[in-house]
């Protein structure tokens, strides 16, 4: 390959690269930034925070478009409180990989917590906002971005990094090497970090960080044509989670970071919640640049996921965990209505009996292992089951996707683009016992239903054939227990993409098409839902074997349009239409006991639109947007322990429609060459449009429950609705120092959906002027979160090593310590009184569930500190 | 060369992150008691003594009081709540057997069976308890009022209770007596109610059109169900059974006649079987 090659096809692939590495004060000082803002990344922050099956990152924004001043700042300054973009879920937001799109097919969204380890590797990315025609595909209503994993890409020479910081991790140490591209043609490029805290370390009590990330990168430029590119990533980690409690417990703990997920076993600290995953990926990518104006890119990337959670279990036994809502002290005496009849003398003595538990010691407020022991050893001399065990919740993927893009430049002036994806993918989800906690029985029945059936009966039986085949189902730890079942999906979607340049005016009109395919494989035959013969002698696989197939076309139009008025003004407008399968993930009516599809499942219809204004002058940068996106039939899926019936319970909304509307600044005034200030924020709302069809099934009962969810106007969660920030950004000599200012506002919880079933707001009442009895809806308010100021700074400083680089960084959030944000939460899926076995109203409870919601608050004071050194 | 720091890096990475959560090995952690072992035996009263002195407060509706003196009960755990028919409560006897008295201790805790096995023998301090009845059986406990302002003896605490009890040796079941309900039916409410009988004879649904112990659909207020034991020999007796219990769905067959195991409780002037777990129902 001539020298004369090799620079271009360097030009071709580092020019991005070349920049950073030029030493000169501006782009060092520009580096330093970006490894700051990076480094504050949400997906750094808020793991321990995210649920169990809400355990994808879902905060995380990459919308970064460089043009924009509001999208390129809001995803590492916002990050602290878990800003989501537009509040669009994580599924409207794609993530592809040399050209490859790697969300998750089944439930739609990337982890990013799988590249979290290697940041010396994701720094090359394309980004582009809803109506940002790019490179690589249709952008998503949440925007899209490209990493690009190509070793020649990435920068040579050796780094090391090391961190410290008081956040889910303490210590961070990364390595990190690359050959750039040498004149046979290869380059390399490998980067290895490790992130660690115990929990004695973690920022948030009772968690711990364990992780590896690698990322190995190996590229042969063959000739000015082709090039094959060939990664592997990895990020085996292994962490606790933090657990979100109430107003009450934060008060009794006298820490808004109280984590129920953790307790004591002989004296040592010990987390019922850890997640382990590791999703080793290779991505094959060749690159063909077929004429100047031609080229075709083409990845194929598979991965196994390998994902769990631990939960701990109790079986017939008193709910092990110490903020369970009898041993609050507000289950005692009514703190909300002192009027209840229920308060008197006594009350007053036990509330202050509880509250003088809680707060006498720590252990007292966390969970007791040794207890659980004690529990298990009764019941291993009584010959039963095990009150109290951990599982282990198992979402395995097998993925493979293979992503081809053909890139023609008709003219100067012209561009089209035409590219196919193809994926397929296995989840395998299962449950595991992790571990029996000294327990000698386990037996792999349904104890929900105990009592409904009789102990032993065929419903109580999670896998039936256990009793059929006579197989022995006592288990042990590494056993399965409960549900075991894969989701396949297929799907392959063909797009495409023209744009063009006229006067003024940049355009470009785009489209795609799909289809998908989905069915479930059961390997237990639920006992509640077991198969069973029809009229006509055929066998009905209602939990084992293979579902139904269904089926799904879909596709959509966007449009969009840039004007230069000229003078550094310009506006932008786009609008697009799609329809979009369901989600597998929300398909399933109960996934963990049959086969059942959702009814009505439709495709989801999304329609949206944008205007813009930008203005670039040499002082100002600014970007105003407005949007509107609406989206139609869309599908719905949760699950979650349902008290009122004393039920696991499986819920499926359908005919959900949505509205997403807001306004979003950014301005950028560059008051000196050293010296600037930005201005962002953004007002926007989202509402449930009308009430939507649920359908819910009891898990100690095979039968679907339709009713109405009534949650028109309920709000997206865990994101604030409101935010605006003034940034100070100052560089000069190395230096670089910024301080932010960001007031947060409009957070609201996830809503329960069973407090808002028809049957639970709806009261007949008589009409005192009629007298006729008539129906009225106590719907309750979506319960809120709480918003409030936080001021951040950053300062960094490059210095010189041996004649090399070397950068520090000290990040510090939250510096004023406002510890009383709340980020987000959800609302008990309990009412203020027990239900009878027969479904009557029981006797009403002190607790109120109400004014009790589960809240996460942001963190307090912290920082992290950075040491770069490049060599 | 430099690639394999890249390799070497690896090794040690994968050799540092070794996991966290393990080594909680399960043998370790045998001597906790959830029990109170500070306690020391003193001043110990019988359980009859102790209902003869608080007798107005047992059999007089909704009353109760606080136990001031410094004394203490040693009996056995005779029934605990396991099987979900009486929950968050353990019956204590002591005495002999011709002569034994019984109490319920009240509880806030679900599946006290978890840690106390019947035929446990214990020290309960009773200093700071309340005492009343609940339809005159006699019960250890905290007051209680209701939505509709019923006051009552209720339970205590789970943290009050094992602050007030101590296991004394290993469990051992054949300190249980189980009499005949025929033996015992004629005799003093107030001392003999608590005890283990067993009862011969078929039962007659609350409800004929189902068939079972306790459906939902033929449950009180008290999310029980009270259905009739036709006792063999003659005479009836109730058997309550709460739509809570894992056997609630037990059929029942029309005239067979079953040999059943239970608590002999008084509901005030009259008897009624609770059946503790479903080995307690002999076809």
């Amino acid at each position: 390959m001539s020298k004369k090659h090799q620079l271009l096809v360097l030009a071709l692939f580092a020019t991005p690269l070349c920049y950073a590495q030029t030493d000169t004060d501006t782009t060092t000082v520009s580096s330093l930034e970006e490894e700051l803002h990076q480094e504050s990344s949400s997906f750094v922050l808020s793991e321990s925070q995210l649920g169990e099956d809400d355990d994808q990152t879902i905060n995380v924004i990459q919308v970064g478009s460089a043009n924009n001043v509001y999208t390129s700042n809001i995803g590492y300054q916002w990050s602290p409180v878990r800003f989501k973009f537009r509040a669009y879920d994580s599924r409207y937001n794609d993530v592809y990989m040399n050209g490859v799109m790697v969300n998750n097919i089944e439930n739609g969204r990337f982890n990013f917590s799988t590249i979290g380890g290697m940041n010396d590797a994701t720094r090359n990315q394309d980004a582009a906002s809803p109506f940002e025609d790019n490179s690589f595909s249709i952008a998503n209503l949440g925007g899209s971005s490209n990493y690009n994993f190509r070793a020649s890409m990435m920068p040579a020479g050796h780094k090391v990094t090391l961190s410290g910081a008081n956040r889910n991790y303490t210590l961070r140490g990364i390595y990190t090497y690359g050959t750039g591209l040498t004149d046979k043609g290869w380059a390399f490029f490998g980067t290895v970090g490790y992130r660690w805290a115990n929990m004695q370390t973690a920022a948030v009590k009772g968690t711990f960080y364990n992780s590896l990330g690698y990322f190995l990168s190996l590229q042969k430029v063959f000739n000015d044509k082709h090039s094959l590119n060939l990664a592997t990533w990895g990020n085996p980690t292994e962490r606790a989670q933090q657990g979100a409690s109430t107003d009450e417990a934060y008060w009794l703990a006298n820490d808004r970071q109280y984590n129920p997920y953790w307790g004591y076993q002989n004296g040592k600290m010990r987390s019922s919640r850890v997640v382990n995953n590791f999703e080793p990926t290779a991505l094959l990518t060749w690159d063909y640049k077929i004429n100047d104006k031609m080229k075709l890119t083409t990845s194929l990337v598979g991965k196994y996921v390998m994902y769990s959670a631990t939960r701990l279990q109790y079986n017939d036994s008193q709910n092990p965990a110490p903020d369970y809502w009898k041993n609050f002290p507000s289950a005692q005496y009514d703190v909300w209505d002192i009027e209840n009849v229920q308060n008197w003398d006594y009350s007053v003595d036990a509330w202050q009996s509880s509250y003088d538990y809680w707060t006498r010691s720590e252990a007292n407020r966390q969970i007791d292992f040794d207890r659980l022991y004690a529990a298990n050893r009764t019941n291993n001399a009584l010959g039963k089951d095990a009150a109290y065990f951990i599982t282990a919740k198992h979402n395995d993927h097998l993925n493979l996707r293979l992503g081809s893009t053909f890139d023609y430049s008709i003219s100067q002036n012209l561009k089209w683009r035409v590219g196919l994806q193809l994926g397929t993918n296995k989840g395998m989800h299962y449950q595991t016992i992790d571990d029996m906690l000294g327990a000698k029985y386990l037996t792999n029945t349904n104890n929900y239903a105990v009592g409904t059936y009789l102990p032993g009966a065929d419903r109580t039986y999670y896998n039936l054939y256990d009793k059929l085949y006579d197989r022995p189902h006592l288990l042990g730890e590494g056993d399965c227990y409960g549900f075991d079942y894969s989701i396949t999906v297929r799907d392959a979607k063909a797009w495409t993409s023209i744009s063009w340049d006229k006067g003024i005016a940049h355009y470009f009109a785009s489209a795609k098409i799909g289809g998908t395919e989905m069915w479930r494989n059961g390997y237990m035959n639920n006992g509640i839902c077991p198969n069973f013969v029809d009229e006509n002698g055929r066998e009905v696989k209602f939990s084992y074997g293979k579902s139904q197939t269904a089926r799904f076309l879909d596709g959509g139009a966007k449009l969009g349009a840039t004007f230069n008025l000229g003078k550094g003004h310009g506006i932008t407008l786009g609008a697009g239409f799609e329809t979009r399968a369901p989600l597998a993930s929300t398909a399933f009516v109960s996934p963990e006991m049959n086969n059942n599809f959702v009814k009505n499942l439709y495709n989801e219809k999304l329609a949206s639109a944008e205007f813009g204004y930008r203005l670039n002058t040499n002082w100002l940068q600014l970007n105003l947007t407005g949007y509107y996106s609406r989206t139609f039939d869309g599908t719905e899926w949760q699950n979650f322990y349902f008290d009122d019936v004393n039920s696991f319970t499986y819920v499926s909304l359908t005919d959900v429609s949505k509205s997403y509307y807001g306004v979003e600044l950014g301005a950028k005034f560059k008051i000196t060459s050293s010296f600037d200030i930005t201005a962002m924020g953004t007002w926007s709302d989202n509402q449930y449009n009308h009430n939507s069809d649920c359908v819910y099934m009891l898990s100690t009962h095979g039968t679907e429950n339709q009713t109405t969810c009534y949650n028109k106007g309920m709000r997206e969660s865990g994101t604030p609705l409101s935010v605006y920030s003034l940034a100070l950004n100052y560089r000069i000599k190395r230096w670089y120092l910024s301080l932010i200012g960001n007031y947060y506002d409009r957070i609201y919880l996830s809503y329960s959906s069973c407090l808002r079933y028809k049957e639970n707001v709806a009261t007949q009442v008589e009409d005192p002027t009629t007298g006729n009895m008539v129906t009225v809806y106590d719907i309750p308010e979506q319960s809120p979160g709480k918003g409030g100021f936080m001021l951040d700074a950053s300062i960094g400083k490059q210095i010189y090593v041996a004649h090399h680089p070397m950068s520090i960084n000290l990040t510090l959030t939250n510096i004023l310590n406002n510890t009383g944000i709340c980020t987000g939460g959800y609302e008990q899926s309990r009412s203020n009184y027990s239900t009878n076995k027969n479904g009557t109203q029981g006797n009403q409870r002190i607790y109120d569930f109400r004014n009790s919601y589960k809240r996460f608050y942001a963190q307090g004071f912290n920082f992290m500190l950075n040491i770069n050194y490049r060599f | 060369m430099k690639k394999n720091y890249i390799l070497l890096m690896l090794v040690l990475g994968f050799a540092a992150s070794a996991c966290q959560n393990t080594g909680w090995e399960d043998d370790a952690y045998t001597n906790y008691t959830i029990w109170n072992k500070t306690l020391q035996e003193h001043n110990v009263i019988s359980i009859q003594e102790l209902k003869a002195k608080y007798n107005s407060f047992i059999t007089n509706q909704n009353q109760f009081t606080e136990i001031t003196t410094d004394s203490m009960l040693r009996g056995t755990v005779i029934c605990t709540d396991d099987g979900g028919n009486l929950t968050q409560q353990i019956v204590l006897q002591d005495g002999t057997k011709q002569n034994p008295g019984f109490i319920i201790i009240g509880v806030t805790l679900n599946a006290i069976y978890n840690f106390i096995q019947p035929g446990q023998e214990i020290l309960f301090s009773l200093k700071g308890v309340y005492i009343g009845g609940y339809g005159q059986n006699a019960q250890l406990g905290y007051p209680s009022k209701n939505a509709s302002g019923v006051e009552r003896i209720g339970r205590m605490s789970q943290q009050d209770f094992w602050s007030r009890v101590k296991f004394l040796g290993t469990p051992d079941p054949s300190r249980i007596d189980t009499l005949d309900f025929d033996a015992v039916k004629n005799l003093s409410k107030d001392q003999w109610a608590g005890c283990i009988v067993r009862v011969k004879g078929s039962i007659t649904p609350k409800s004929t059109e189902r068939w079972v112990l306790a459906a939902p659909e033929d449950a009180d207020t008290g999310n029980g169900v009270t259905n009739t034991i036709n006792v063999q020999g003659g005479g009836t007796l109730d058997l309550r059974t709460s739509t809570y219990a894992d056997f609630a769905s037990y059929p029942i067959v029309k005239d067979h006649v079953y040999t059943l195991y239970g608590v002999l409780s008084r509901y005030n002037s009259g008897w009624q079987l609770g059946m503790r777990t479903m080995s307690d129902i002999v076809e």
